[in-house]
């Protein structure tokens, strides 16, 4: 196929093939009128909701009986598309059921997992520098493209970020996982399919480092206030349709996370160095009852 | 640390699901092609302001190679040479996330995903206007001019969008030509009118 001179896309070289194989009145009369079979039908279907990213990495399908019935198709044949899908790596069995691979695959996440590990925190200063690039975009588009359940959609992570900000002032993880959602909300109003996957991708292998830098910021005090009025500025624009204001919001948001932890680390080395330096300077061991004081002095420490 | 990435990876092997769904969605081209046009902007600024000594080396080699490979009008040599150009700009962006973001990219698309790039050498007056674009964001790389660095690239992968863009109309054109001439075989062709 790579070699073919007709293989500009897949349509092109199918009419190549076509070409080859047939007489010029075959062509007319039988062009693309071949009905699918109904398992290919069925797997086209669900890959495409797979692509779109309807089912996302990690759902666990409905038991086969269930899907069956929703889909309105016999089993053998739910079967045969779900076995066409797990040959194309869609779809894996595991426990207790089938569930959507993770589209990117090992080769993606494992390297970028050690690297995180071994570079903390400098690549999370180059994800943040990465996304924001990205993600000011897929704002422009989402302003641009969202259809009216996006925005509903957009709209909706924005009043559960905002209620959890008003209700849980002692627990910022609800608020963290708000954020989360409302970020992935934006990927998918881009109708930017690539953004989608790679980023979603990106963030699920940041997942925990991500959170955790997300709580680092959600437990300073004032950080908070100005996130969820950054998320606003990014939410009112892809509402309004104002392109460019949510690139510039979108862009605000994440080079002030940026900015935020980098002071925080700044601070916490400033404060670490301070306390090396005071704990050597203590006669005996250093493991002095008010080392264990200062270190728990680290935890109040606030930015502002 | 970028060896240590790039040693994880054997390349050929690496079949993401994602890149067999992409092939068979041809449109996904254009979100694709949205989404370089912001990593390659980005790197080529970036790599205008941060590349070192060695690896400013590596993009004049790497650039070198792409003139020689057009020069012998080798398609297949035109593509690595491409390939390794713009990975060598990706790698001065001094971004690990980004350059192993697009590295695996690069590696997924691999198999003429969305276009057979041989084709897409040899078409007529690409090959020029290819070559004059890596000239652009090459000499702004090494003149240090981040601002017209990232305008080249973004330019590059616009002329890519709009060349993709044509030939697919193209093709849709030519099938339409195609079931017009086998018309005769579908009608009676006492009863058209001519």
């Amino acid at each position: 196929m790579k070699n073919s001179p007709l293989s500009f896309n897949r349509a092109y070289h199918h009419m190549g093939e076509v070409l080859r194989n047939n007489t010029m009145e075959d062509i007319v009369a039988r062009d693309r009128i071949r009905p699918a079979k109904l398992a290919e039908a069925v797997a086209e279907h669900l890959e495409s909701l797979i692509l779109e990213g309807s089912l996302r990495p990690g759902d666990r399908l409905l038991a086969e009986r269930d899907l069956a019935n929703k889909l309105d198709v016999s089993r053998p044949s739910l079967r045969e598309a779900l076995d066409l899908l797990e040959q194309r790596g869609l779809l894996q069995s595991g426990r207790g059921g089938t569930y959507v691979s993770g589209l990117l695959g090992d080769g993606f996440s494992t390297p970028l997992l050690e690297m995180l590990e071994t570079n903390e925190p400098s690549s999370t200063y180059d994800y943040l520098e990465f996304r924001g690039a990205v993600e000011g975009t897929a704002a422009y588009f989402a302003a641009l493209r969202a259809s009216d359940m996006d925005r509903e959609m957009v709209h909706a992570h924005f009043l559960t970020m905002e209620a959890a900000h008003a209700e849980t002032e002692s627990d910022p993880s609800r608020e963290a996982d708000a954020d989360t959602d409302f970020h992935l909300s934006i990927y998918e109003a881009s109708h930017n399919l690539m953004m989608l996957h790679v980023m979603s991708s990106l963030g699920d292998v940041l997942h925990k480092d991500v959170l955790y830098n997300r709580s680092k910021l959600y437990t300073r005090k004032g950080v908070r206030a100005l996130l969820l009025d950054q998320h606003r500025a990014v939410h009112d624009a892809i509402l309004s349709g104002d392109a460019e204001a949510a690139r510039a919001a979108a862009e605000a948001h994440v080079n002030f996370t940026k900015a935020a932890l980098h002071e925080i680390d700044k601070a916490d080395n400033r404060l670490e160095k301070s306390l090396r330096r005071i704990v050597s300077n203590i006669p005996g061991d250093g493991s002095g009852q008010e080392i264990l004081q200062l270190a728990g002095a680290s935890d109040d420490f606030q930015m502002d | 640390m970028t060896e240590a990435i790039s040693s994880h990876h054997n390349e050929e092997n690496q079949q993401s699901p994602l890149a067999g769904l992409l092939k068979s969605h041809p449109e996904t081209a254009f979100d694709y092609l949205e989404f370089r046009f912001i990593a390659a902007g980005m790197s080529a600024q970036m790599a205008a302001e941060r590349a070192s000594e060695k690896e400013r080396a590596r993009i004049t080699r790497a650039f070198e190679t792409v003139v020689a490979a057009s020069e012998m009008l080798d398609t297949s040599a035109e593509y690595e040479a491409d390939r390794e150009f713009h990975l060598s700009i990706y790698a001065a962006s001094h971004n690990a996330v980004m350059e192993h973001v697009m590295r695996n990219v690069f590696v997924m698309l691999h198999q003429d995903v969305f276009y057979d790039r041989r084709q897409f050498h040899g078409r007529a007056g690409v090959r020029e206007l290819l070559l004059r674009q890596h000239k652009a964001i090459y000499d702004a790389v090494m003149a240090r001019e981040p601002e017209r660095a990232r305008r080249a690239a973004e330019n590059h992968v616009l002329y890519i969008r709009d060349t993709l863009q044509e030939s697919r109309v193209a093709e849709q054109r030519a099938a339409v030509a195609l079931r017009r001439s086998g018309r005769a075989s579908l009608v009676q062709m006492n009863d058209v009118e001519t």
